[in-house]
């Protein structure tokens, strides 16, 4: 297992070669992605390695709330009968193949939010000084926003399935106990449940973010692929693995170590975020006394 | 278990106010899994309503055609489907959700 890790490293590394020999460092902080510019192509990341930050963060504001929202349904609130038959429609949202996911993006979500969702929101802030640029029009049928909410649909079943079995674990007498004492759902679930579930559910939100910042091709659909940054959330952008998946087959030369760096950045880019995770975990441990 | 909040009338202001908390949470909760099954009907009914108007046999009979041409159908891809699935090294039964491998065989990103 880690040889062919190691192997993957490597041959991003030696891939990416040229391009980091041609931009160097400047490659991070250069937003402008220019391959056919002359005389030679001007290449930064910038622009996808913002989209992938963006997005990622934005469906996770939107996943992890809903997802525990609807394990503390099925565990605490909801009846027996129904239990399975929505814990398994959420988990069959990730049986839904990604490609499936980009095609109803591209025909059914983005019109409908282009034409309701996006011009709603973009009245109500409209002229507010820092929202009103984040929500800012014109609405686009491709946007970082739409790319985020799908991937929010995308990641829910992890962070609910992860959440749902370790709240299952949590010992009835802990719960009954703080029922007894006259505790409401809430208060049990704030109290009780989530404090010893904690490291099991923030693994699932890991899992959830790790494949937020790799998704490829639900994303590609949607993104609308433009490399410039914008500070509105309907404007088009991209993603690392968008500009990959999307530019990697025509292109030769330095463009395309270009790409192989995109990659590796991606690679480096998911384990800093998985490392700041542990890292907190380990403090909130710490925290806890444990 | 959760009733006695529902039914003794609140007491006091702190009894009040824990009561209404608990009841925006449920709520809100309710909301996240009426908001989660949702999109899972919307993405199935766009699926069948779109896709069941082009299943025929045709489909998993013959080879995708070329641009054009109004015959043909999707054999090479479903084979391809499976033969790359099948090569899959076999689900380790220590995994937990094995099926989840199966689906990462059939439909990565």
């Amino acid at each position: 297992m880690l040889g062919i890790l190691g192997g993957i490293i490597l041959s991003l590394i030696a891939g990416a070669w040229p391009a980091m020999q041609t931009f160097g460092f400047e490659f991070l902080w250069t937003q402008r992605w220019a391959p056919s510019a002359q005389p030679t192509p001007v290449l930064g990341a910038l622009g996808p390695v913002y989209g992938t930050l963006v997005t990622s963060f934005i469906a996770m504001l939107i996943a992890v709330p809903v997802g525990l929202g609807i394990a503390i349904f099925l565990t605490e609130l909801c009846p027996q009968w129904l239990r399975r038959p929505i814990a398994i429609a959420v988990e069959l949202l990730a049986g839904i193949p990604s490609i499936i996911y980009g095609m109803w993006g591209f025909f059914v979500l983005g019109p409908f939010l282009a034409d309701t969702f996006q011009p709603f929101m973009i009245g109500i802030f409209e002229g507010m000084p820092v929202l009103g640029a984040i929500f800012a029009g014109p609405p686009s049928y491709l946007s970082l926003f739409n790319a985020s909410l799908i991937l929010a649909i995308m990641v829910l079943p992890f962070i609910t399935a992860v959440s749902r079995d370790v709240f299952a674990t949590v010992p009835p007498v802990l719960k009954e106990a703080a029922y007894g004492i006259g505790c409401t759902t809430w208060e049990v679930v704030r109290n009780v449940v989530i404090p010893y579930t904690r490291v099991g559910v923030i693994g699932g939100v890991m899992l959830a973010l790790g494949r937020a910042l790799g998704e490829t091709m639900a994303v590609t659909f949607i993104i609308g692929n433009s490399f410039r940054i914008s500070s509105s959330i309907f404007a088009p952008g991209t993603t690392i693995s968008a500009a990959i998946a999307s530019e990697f087959a025509e292109s030769d030369g330095v463009h395309q170590s270009a790409l192989i760096l995109l990659g590796l950045l991606l690679f480096v880019l998911t384990f800093l975020v998985l490392a700041a995770a542990r890292v907190m975990l380990m403090r909130l441990e710490k925290k806890a006394g444990k | 278990m959760t009733m006695v909040a529902d039914t003794l009338p609140p007491p006091n202001p702190i009894y009040r106010r824990r009561r209404r908390m608990d009841l925006v949470v449920r709520g809100l909760c309710v909301g996240a899994a009426i908001f989660g099954v949702t999109w899972l009907a919307l993405i199935l009914f766009t699926l069948f309503w779109n896709g069941l108007a082009g299943l025929n046999a045709q489909i998993f009979t013959e080879m995708t055609p070329p641009p054009g041409s109004n015959s043909g159908g999707l054999l090479n891809a479903i084979v391809g489907s499976l033969i790359m699935t099948g090569n899959r090294r076999r689900p380790r039964r220590a995994a937990r959700p094995a099926r989840r491998h199966l689906y990462g065989g059939i439909w990565p990103a």
